[in-house]
């Protein structure tokens, strides 16, 4: 189908994004399009305008160091998957990048609309959770950071007021991380993903650690027991076995036509074990 | 209304349309470019790719005004002179296709991945047409051709 008519406005800058997303609930932004396109094809979205967010100048840019990943809003999660520094330093964001849809969407999809959209099928949002980020969002009232606990209310609602826009991601980096997703066909959403993100000490010890999921009921639930297990261990393998457990028993899924309860829990536990694994080797690498 | 002006293989082209207008029907519709398909509604089988600034992707999922001030290529672009693009030759001579129906969609992935990946092994060509669908061939020739041209045996 075609996209019912809306009017268009191509915003210059975030000030004028925010006070023509103010005017009402009608008015919708758009970045990469990737999600809204769909939903307006489908007309499932029906705003009466649509203002176009993906040239505000500003709103680009990756800089990595050791400590964080910050990345524009509009960075298409292309840039993200092909990044080296990302790679090196925050592993985990890398492969969450890598696995979204399919290279043609991520061609144009970005990290902000990714988060904004709070698909609980999207990928960043897990990645965001378990890496304890946080965002910018700037807004009629000004600029607040928000903190990943805070950012998705439900499935496709966030906490995000009425005119507010995610400007900038900022993500505590760490090489401990990986992301594990069951994919039935490439350019498909996942059955159900694994983010990973741990502290590892010198001494082998986990002195933090973030498990978040993609594909359950609610967006990019944090699995505190799971994390429990882990911090102040050595991620051993009873460790980890015990952790993955946690993550399976505890996540809350729905039969579709991706699988059913049984069979997507035990995929959660499969792929959490495969995605410590790897974290807790690449932090003692 | 919104005017809009894009360059389409080489050529710029002024168009005036509604904002809601897919970039795909601005192509086939407007500008008579009907080697660009549309095979789906819910932006799944890349029958409708194309490159624009360099990128492949979908053009149904690209609003024209998006497309403005861009540079897009779609398969019409591809041939020089009436002398097929190497990757076109490769399609032919691999039997890369069948019906046809997704073929300049995978046409358009592959060249904007082998314009920037010169060098690929299969598992990076598999990756790189990930976002396209096809009913026939089984995808195996479509790797061949472009293994193909990436090593220059075509
Ligand atoms: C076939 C297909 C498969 C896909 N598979 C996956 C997948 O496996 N994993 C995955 O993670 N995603 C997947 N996606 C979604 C894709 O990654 C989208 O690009 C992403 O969800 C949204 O980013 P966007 O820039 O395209 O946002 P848009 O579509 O432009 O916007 C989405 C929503 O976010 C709002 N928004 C956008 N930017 C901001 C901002 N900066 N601040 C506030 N609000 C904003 C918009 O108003 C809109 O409501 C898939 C999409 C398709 C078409
Ligand atoms: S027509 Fe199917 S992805 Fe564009
Ligand atoms: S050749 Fe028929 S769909 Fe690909």
């Amino acid at each position: 189908m075609r996209p019912p008519d809306f009017e268009y406005e191509l915003a210059e800058d975030v000030q004028g994004a925010v006070s023509a997303l103010a005017q009402g609930e009608s008015v919708m932004a758009i970045a990469g399009g990737q999600s809204l396109i769909p939903l307006l094809r489908l007309r499932i979205a029906r705003p009466s305008r649509v203002v176009d967010i993906g040239r505000v100048p500003g709103l680009t840019g990756i800089s990595v160091s050791d400590e964080s990943t910050e990345l524009g809003a509009l960075v298409t999660t292309a840039d993200v998957a092909a990044s080296d520094d990302i790679s090196r330093s925050n592993p985990l964001w890398t492969e969450a990048a890598r696995v979204i849809a399919d290279p043609l969407v991520r061609n144009l999809g970005t990290v902000g609309g990714n988060l904004a959209h709070a698909d609980p099928l999207n990928d960043l949002p897990a990645a965001l959770v378990a890496s304890r980020g946080e965002v910018l969002a700037e807004g009629p009232n000004g600029v607040r950071t928000i903190a990943s606990d805070d950012l998705f209310v439900s499935p496709f609602t966030t906490s995000l007021e009425p005119g507010e826009l995610i400007t900038r991601l900022i993500v505590p980096g760490s090489p401990s991380g990986a992301y594990e997703k069951l994919k039935r066909a490439a350019a498909d959403y996942g059955v159900v993903a694994v983010a990973v993100q741990l502290d590892i000490g010198d001494g082998g010890d986990i002195r933090s650690a973030g498990v978040s999921l993609s594909g359950t009921s609610a967006v990019a639930p944090r699995s505190n027991r799971a994390e429990q297990t882990l911090v102040g261990t050595n991620g051993g393998d009873d460790v980890i076995e015990g952790a993955a457990l946690a993550a399976a028993e505890d996540a809350d899924l729905a039969a579709d036509e991706r699988g059913s309860i049984r069979y997507k829990r035990a995929v959660v536990g499969a792929l959490a074990a495969r995605a410590l694994r790897r974290a807790i080797a690449r932090g003692n690498g | 209304m919104t005017d809009i002006t894009v360059t389409v293989n080489g050529v710029s082209r002024a168009v005036s349309c509604s904002p809601s207008t897919l970039l795909v029907h601005l192509l086939r519709e407007e500008l008579q470019l009907t080697g660009t398909h549309v095979g789906c509604d819910t932006s799944h089988c890349g029958a409708c790719t194309v490159v624009m600034d360099g990128r492949a992707v979908k053009s149904c999922t690209v609003l024209a005004p998006q497309a403005h001030g861009r540079s897009v290529t779609t398969v019409e672009g591809l041939a020089e002179d009436g002398r097929l693009d190497p990757l076109q030759e490769a399609f032919a001579d691999h039997f890369a296709l069948q019906c046809g129906f997704c073929t300049s969609g995978f046409l358009m992935a592959a060249k904007a991945f082998l314009d920037t990946n010169p060098s690929p092994d299969e598992e990076q060509v598999r990756k790189a047409i990930s976002g396209n669908l096809c009913r026939c061939t089984g995808y195996q020739h479509i790797v061949d051709a472009m293994l193909a041209v990436a090593e220059g045996t075509t």
